[in-house]
Formats: structure tokens, C-alpha cells, sequence
């Protein structure tokens, strides 16, 4: 009885000041009741929750189709009316449905069914990711042909690569909202399954509403990635004053002459120093540097660039309004940096 | 962000401080320490901003030779107090030019400055030499030169017995007329040490 009464002392404690308070205002005290006996198990337990969820690690990702609200047809439905592009059912659902995803399920139905095929009516999408990329290939360097014509191919041939890696491609399928469509074995989707998606998805629209709107579609997505960059940086020329020496020797003008314009703070370390180069007593470009050695390579890149007119202050590519009128000659090619100036000569002979 | 070589030399070509020279030879400092404030604070460029030190050095030339106004040399005070009981003192322009014929150039520029933490590193970019003596290193640094804010006055000592004679008349003196010689004005206070002393 002794140890019974010993480990009630806070409760005897609790106890009398319960009846002090309620001589006083026995209303109040039961509505605060909950505030003065705080249980002390609920921390310790929050902490123990707590801590398995962070050994647990993240929670991985399900895909968005595992939801019980899940509606293919009607999210295939919404993603053409969301881009402005009238598809069919049929070809938009072969444009997500990859080969793995077809196998995989033919697999399904052969352990069930012993061998019948007969139910499967999934097509793959392989025919339209190889019609998708030829056309955006082709139509990105007819693009840039068009906007760039002195620009050398291999340059043309840069700018192309870099707008059909995976890397880029996904990217802008990832935010079209193709990830959740995707059907294939692979989960979450890579990369490249991304891109291909999105390649399918141009050929899907070349397949059901003509070359001309899926070329205009690769304007709007894909060509669009190249605001705010530099071409000239997606192609380093190597020894840029030794191509400017042959292509002026090519076109039989005066060889290339650095010349040192201003300068500043030589003696600092703070030094910049800026070189033109002439031609012909002309100047054909010009750039600044930290010695003079830099700025005259600086200096032949940019005599380069006003050969090839990318400058850096030349005329934005065109989208929109002025995109869809563009007449593109798809049989045109530039020319080569060996062949450069052979071109340019016959070009300006015959005309 | 990686930049390309193309991006490095056109940020390394808009941040990089130019080297001016002004000549101070008969300018006045007042006037000219707003130009050259101007420069060291880089308001002239299009990339100015309050809080960045983009400003650019100025290296001024003959500050011995500067032109004050009116009376200015006599009536213009400096004043400075040491901080200390008793510290409070006051120079007339001559007398500091005559200390140093840098101050009264520094001083007014300092004051056109405005006063924050950036003040220090502006007047560390200004270098003020007495006469035409600067060093070979500052003087390669150099780019451009800062136009004078005033035009020098042809002195009548400097024009030609010729010209003088030349000059139109409106009358001639009378031949019993006596020209006033003018008499040398008697500066009261410190004696001016003469450059020639100074060096030895």
C-alpha cells in the first residue's frame, strides 16, 4: 500500500491542486484540462516514426498510371488537345507504346494463356520514331541552311547534333507532359526512351496531318531551344587564324594583318589590350583580350564569324508568325569549310 | 555557368578600368575634381552601378601649375581638427599648396566622393604628380587623356613685340603720361619655400 500511495504523488499533486482550482472556477479548469496534461509518450513516438521513414529512404516513385483515377484515353485525348494538334487514337497510342511494352505483355499473356496471341492488339511505335527523326533532322538543317547560308556545314552539322540528344529531346518531352503516357517496360522512363517518345510523337503528327505541321511543330519545341545560345559556341574552330590565312588567300584578298588597337593598364594586372585584323587595309574583325597573343585569336574568330555573318549581333531566328512563313529550299546545302571559298566563287561566277 | 572564350573576353573588355591623364595645367581644381570624381566613380559607363567598383584611374599632371579664381589662393580655407582638444586648424590655399602641391587637388576630389566604404578604393586609382615627372610605369599604363574643362589664357608676356604693336588702339596715351609700375603684393604669414629649396 506504501509503494501504491509512492508512486502516486504527482497524481496526488495533480489531484489537489484540481480541487484548489475547482473552489475557485471549476468551468474553466475542465475546458484547459488538455493543455496541463500533455502526454509524454506522443513525442517519443512522432521521434520513432520519425527516424524509420528517414532509414526507409525515399519513397519510390509509381508510376502516374498505378492511381485508381487513371483514364489513358481521356489523358491521350488531353495531350493532343493540349498542344493545338489534332491526332488519331490509334496513331497517338502507337506513337507511347514501346517494344519493350509489347513484349513484356506478350509475355503476360503467354504464361496465362498458353500461347494465345490472338488478344494482342498493341502496335509499336519503331516505324514512327524512325519517320520522326528523319524529319526532324532533315528540317532543323533546312532551318538553319536557311537562316545561316554562309555558315559551313560542319557547323550546321554541330548545331543539329546538339538539338537532337537525348539530353535536349527529353527535356522537352519531360515538359509537354509525355513522362505519364509512356508505355514501356522501363520505369521511370530514361532518357532515351523519352526522346524517342517525343520522335514518335512527330511522326504520329507527320503520319496523321502532313509533313508541313510537323515540321512547324519541331519549330515550335525543338528549334525554340536555341534562344538565348550561341552557335558559334556549339562549333570551336580549330586555329582559327590559320583558316582565315587560307579562305583569304582563296578568295585572293590580302593575308590577314593583327594590328593593336587600344590597350589599357599594360603595366597592371588588370591589362586588356584589343586587336583588329585587316585585310586590304579593312578591318575584318576585331576583338579584346588579356595579351595580345588572346586577342588576336579572339580577333581571327571573329573575322570568322563576319565571314560566316553569325556575328554576335546578327538577326534573331525566325518563330511564330514570321516562322510560318518561311519558304525553305530543302535541296540547297552550305558549303563545307574546305570547299568554302571553291563555292562562294562559282556562286558569285554564275550569277 | 562555364563560359565560352568569347563570353570571358567581352566580360574581361567591359569590366576592365582604363587609364586617363588629365593635365592640370591653369585648370581650376574645383571644377575639374567633378570631372575627375566622374571617372574614378565610372559614371560614365553604361555598366555603372553605386555599389561596384568599376571605376577607372585618372592620373593627373602639373597640379603645381592649377589656377584658382579671384582671391581664391588667399581667402579659401582649408580647415581640419586632429580630434583632439586644442586640434582645430585652419590653412589658406597657398599655404597647403605650397606643403604639397598635390592637396588641393586630392582634398577636392575627396570631398566630390561620396562618402562610403568605397571612397578609399576610388582615391587609390587617383595618382597626382606636382609636374610632368610621373613614373615610366604609371605612364605606359595610360590609354586616353581627360579634355581640359577650361581653355588657357594667352598670357601678355607670351605674345610677340609685333603683336602687341599690331593690337588696334583706341587712343594713345599722352606723352607726358606715366604708367603705374605696380607694386608686389606682400603675402603676410608663412615664407613660400621655393621649389628649388625643397629638393635640397
Amino acid at each position: 500500500m506504501a509503494s501504491f500511495s509512492g508512486m502516486c504523488t504527482c497524481g496526488q499533486v495533480l489531484n489537489k491542486s484540481r480541487v484548489f482550482l475547482n473552489r475557485i472556477s471549476p468551468s474553466t479548469v475542465t475546458a484547459h484540462r488538455g493543455i496541463h496534461s500533455r502526454k509524454r509518450h506522443i513525442k517519443p513516438l512522432l521521434l520513432q516514426l520519425y527516424n524509420r521513414r528517414i532509414k526507409e529512404g525515399p519513397v519510390p516513385e509509381e508510376p502516374r498510371s498505378s492511381w485508381l483515377n487513371w483514364n489513358f484515353d481521356a489523358e491521350l485525348y488531353a495531350f493532343g488537345k493540349r498542344l493545338g494538334e489534332e491526332f488519331t487514337d490509334s496513331t497517338l497510342k502507337k506513337a507511347f507504346t514501346h517494344r519493350s511494352f509489347v513484349e513484356k505483355e506478350q509475355s503476360k499473356i503467354q504464361d496465362s494463356f498458353e500461347g494465345d496471341e490472338g488478344l494482342l492488339d498493341f502496335q509499336s511505335n519503331e516505324d514512327l520514331i524512325s519517320s520522326g527523326m528523319t524529319l526532324i533532322s532533315d528540317y532543323i538543317k533546312a532551318y538553319l541552311r536557311h537562316h545561316y547560308p554562309s555558315f559551313p556545314e560542319e557547323g550546321i552539322s554541330a548545331v543539329h547534333d546538339y538539338l537532337t540528344t537525348d539530353e535536349l529531346l527529353a527535356y522537352i518531352a519531360l515538359n509537354i507532359g509525355i513522362k505519364d503516357l509512356i508505355l514501356s517496360a522501363d520505369f521511370p522512363a530514361s532518357e532515351e526512351t523519352l526522346s524517342k517518345t517525343f520522335q514518335a510523337v512527330v511522326g504520329a503528327l507527320a503520319h496523321d496531318q502532313g509533313m508541313e505541321r510537323a515540321e512547324l511543330f519541331v519549330q515550335d519545341f525543338v528549334l525554340t531551344q536555341l534562344i538565348g545560345k550561341d552557335i558559334n559556341e556549339m562549333w570551336s574552330i580549330v586555329n582559327p587564324m590559320g583558316v582565315l590565312v587560307n579562305i583569304l588567300q582563296k578568295q585572293e584578298r590580302g593575308g590577314p594583318e593583327p594590328r593593336l588597337l587600344f590597350q589599357s593598364g599594360q603595366k597592371s594586372i588588370l591589362s586588356v589590350y584589343v586587336v583588329g585584323i585587316y585585310s586590304d587595309k579593312e578591318l575584318i574583325g576585331q576583338a579584346p583580350g588579356e595579351t595580345p597573343t588572346i586577342a588576336e585569336e579572339m580577333a581571327a574568330v571573329d573575322a570568322l564569324k563576319r565571314l560566316f555573318s553569325t556575328e554576335d549581333c546578327r538577326t534573331p531566328l525566325s518563330y511564330g508568325d514570321k516562322g510560318r512563313k518561311l519558304h525553305i529550299d530543302r535541296n540547297s546545302e552550305n558549303p563545307k569549310l574546305q570547299n568554302y571559298v571553291e563555292l562562294k566563287e562559282v556562286e558569285e561566277a554564275s550569277s | 555557368m562555364i563560359q565560352s572564350p568569347n563570353q570571358r573576353v567581352l566580360q574581361w573588355a567591359t569590366f576592365a578600368r582604363i587609364w586617363w591623364l588629365y593635365d592640370a595645367h591653369m585648370q581650376c581644381p574645383f571644377k575639374s575634381s567633378n570631372k575627375i570624381a566622374h571617372y574614378l566613380q565610372g559614371k560614365h559607363k553604361p555598366v555603372y552601378h553605386p555599389l561596384s567598383q568599376i571605376g577607372d584611374h585618372v592620373v593627373v599632371i602639373n597640379s603645381r601649375h592649377i589656377a584658382l579664381r579671384d582671391d581664391l589662393w588667399r581667402t579659401f580655407i582649408f580647415s581640419s581638427h586632429t580630434g583632439y582638444r586644442r586640434g582645430f586648424t585652419q590653412r589658406r590655399a597657398w599655404v597647403v599648396h605650397e606643403e604639397d602641391p598635390t592637396e588641393i587637388i586630392r582634398k577636392s576630389v575627396y570631398s566630390r566622393l561620396p562618402g562610403n566604404l568605397l571612397r578609399k578604393g576610388h582615391m587609390a586609382r587617383l595618382h597626382i604628380y606636382p609636374d610632368e615627372n610621373v613614373p615610366p610605369d604609371i605612364l605606359k599604363n595610360v590609354t586616353d587623356q581627360l579634355y581640359p574643362i577650361l581653355s588657357i589664357p594667352k598670357r601678355l608676356d607670351q605674345y610677340t613685340e609685333e603683336e602687341v604693336r599690331n593690337f588696334p588702339k583706341l587712343f594713345d596715351w599722352p606723352e607726358d603720361h606715366k604708367l603705374h609700375p605696380g607694386k608686389p603684393v606682400e603675402r603676410r604669414g608663412k615664407k613660400p619655400v621655393k621649389a628649388s629649396e625643397e629638393n635640397t
